[in-house]
């Protein structure tokens, strides 16, 4: 895989390796603050992911070969320098756990061979890092999950995924902030509102924070106005 | 200068050429799903290109004249008719006060544009008027919805150029069997070769299930052999390959991110054309050059400067 690789007539795909590592969250993190404090004005959109960072460009002002050639540059600059992590700001978020009609909680627990309250367990035992936000509007993706969490994405996406949907996908989590379609395993809840529009915070998570997850109840996510 | 809705179908948006700047919160770029129709709509009428117009999906929508104005309709002929007598998209048109327009269901094409002298005027969010129900942004009420009965459409400040007519050559056939050409890129060295020729040499079917998020088909069934990849960002037109092998394409709604893997990416012009394309329609897939990409674009691109 080369680490700029064209992907359509104005955009390019640039990869900081495969693995998702701390290392490289800070790298995508660097190189994507570089390209917008530089190249605003060329520049449609970017967005930074585990791994990877997708750049659009404005075609109207500045060809193919010239965007690469600006692009390999804040790559190498990126790659030449030590990056320190700074302190991060800790979220908990409140699941109820296996409850619902969308729910793949049992599913998830047949296909690690593990019951549904191990499976709990393991969920809410670490910490997570957002590695990237997107897929929809404050969709933050949570890494690493326990190895022994380590599930599929469905066959086929659902249609339909409600609102504050806690899943796995892979060695991934992540909570659905609005209803859409999507193919991760749901195995919980939470009433939490992942996105406020009309807030200048916008979104309850932010690429770089630490996530923890508390397993509340039925009684209690009803309470705090969780929806079924 | 406005219209007033009597009457709404399937879906009727207010679309500009589409909201960028916000992938890194995770908002979805949106904008017309036939830009080269939208592109037009707006140049007939000289207003400036990325105007808010309306995206009238599938029809059935009645719309009054409450003050003259002059409009252009582009894209989809949806059997428009203005006081019972029908007209045809890709022209301008004077509207006087009582008129009435109506749209019936697709002729030709699904998607029909409507531009007023000006751009329909509608508060931006985010830095753009585009209109995605997911995300609940952009329209006239600045929240996601769609254009509903009652809706006044008005255009913004007086706006006195004088409209074009379309030129004959740029004026597309919408047909139920089109050919789009696929830019490699993504996971498709990781593709095993055979599956690519499947891919290549297979015709597929637009499925029902296809709205401005992404258009799903239906043929030979693409084995990837890859399960899953990490994350990344996803470009428009996108040709996403889930494990039942079905590709989807992802259109102007789709999400900023996915872990599916993709064989590469529709050239923009061409996903315009599969943005007019309806349930039962034959697509072929064509491998095409990323620099013969960026020539057709630049070359579209011209028209317009």
């Amino acid at each position: 895989m080369l680490a700029i690789s064209p992907v359509n007539e104005n955009t390019w795909i640039v990869y900081f390796g495969q693995t998702i590592s701390d290392d490289v969250a800070l790298q995508v993190k660097h190189f994507n603050d570089l390209l917008w404090s530089r190249h605003a004005t060329v520049m449609l959109d970017t967005v930074p992911s585990y791994t990877s960072v997708l750049v659009t460009f404005n075609l109207r002002l500045i060809d193919r070969f010239t965007m690469a050639a600006l692009l390999r540059k804040a790559h190498q600059l990126t790659l030449s320098i030590d990056l320190i992590d700074q302190a991060l700001e800790t979220r908990v978020i409140e699941v109820c756990y296996g409850i619902g009609a969308v729910n793949d909680l049992d599913y998830v627990a047949q296909y690690c061979g593990l019951s549904a309250q191990q499976i709990i367990d393991l969920h809410v035992g670490q910490s997570y890092r957002v590695y990237a936000i997107g897929f929809s509007p404050g969709f933050g993706f949570l890494g690493n999950t326990h190895k022994s969490l380590f599930v599929p994405r469905r066959k086929t996406p659902r249609l339909k995924v409600p609102a504050g949907s806690v899943s796995l996908a892979d060695n991934q989590s992540a909570v659905y902030p609005s209803e859409s379609p999507g193919g991760w395993q749901v195995i919980g809840r939470t009433w939490q509102n992942m996105v406020n529009w009309d807030s200048d915070e916008f979104a309850f998570l932010k690429t770089g924070y630490k996530v923890r997850f508390e397993p509340i109840s039925e009684t209690e996510y009803l309470a705090k106005g969780g929806q079924l | 200068m406005s219209l007033m809705v009597l009457k709404t179908g399937l879906l009727a948006q207010i679309q500009d050429s589409g909201r960028y700047g916000y992938g890194a919160h995770g908002l979805t770029h949106s904008g017309p799903m036939d830009e080269v129709a939208h592109r037009w709509a707006n140049w007939l009428l000289d207003n400036p290109l990325d105007s808010g117009t309306l995206e009238i999906t599938y029809g059935q929508l009645t719309l009054e004249c409450q003050q003259s104005c002059s409009i252009a309709l582009t894209g989809a002929d949806l059997g428009a008719t203005l006081n019972g007598r029908a007209i045809r998209p890709w022209q301008h048109l004077a509207l006087n006060p009582a008129d009435r327009l109506d749209f019936a269901t697709p002729v030709k094409g699904l998607r029909a544009y409507l531009a007023m002298s000006g751009g329909i005027q509608c508060q931006k969010r985010f830095g753009s008027v585009s209109t995605v129900k997911r995300e609940k942004v952009g329209g006239l009420q600045g929240d996601g919805s769609a254009i509903k009965a009652g809706d006044l459409i008005a255009p913004n400040l007086p706006h006195y150029a004088r409209p074009s007519a379309m030129p004959d050559w740029a004026i597309p056939t919408y047909s139920d069997s089109i050919e789009l050409g696929l830019i490699a890129g993504y996971q498709f060295q990781a593709i095993p070769a055979v599956q690519r020729a499947i891919f290549f040499s297979g015709q597929y079917r637009v499925t029902d299930q296809i709205d401005r998020m992404g258009y799903r088909l239906q043929g030979n069934a693409i084995e990837t052999g890859i399960n899953g990849i990490v994350s990344e960002g996803i470009a428009l037109g996108s040709v996403q390959l889930p494990s039942d092998g079905q590709p989807i394409v992802l259109m102007r709604d789709r999400q900023t991110i996915g872990g599916y893997p993709k064989i590469g990416t529709v050239f923009s012009l061409d996903l315009a054309l599969l943005g007019q394309a309806k349930p039962g329609d034959r697509i072929n897939f064509r491998l095409m050059d990323v620099a013969d990409a960026e020539n057709r674009r630049v070359l579209f691109e011209r028209h317009f400067t």
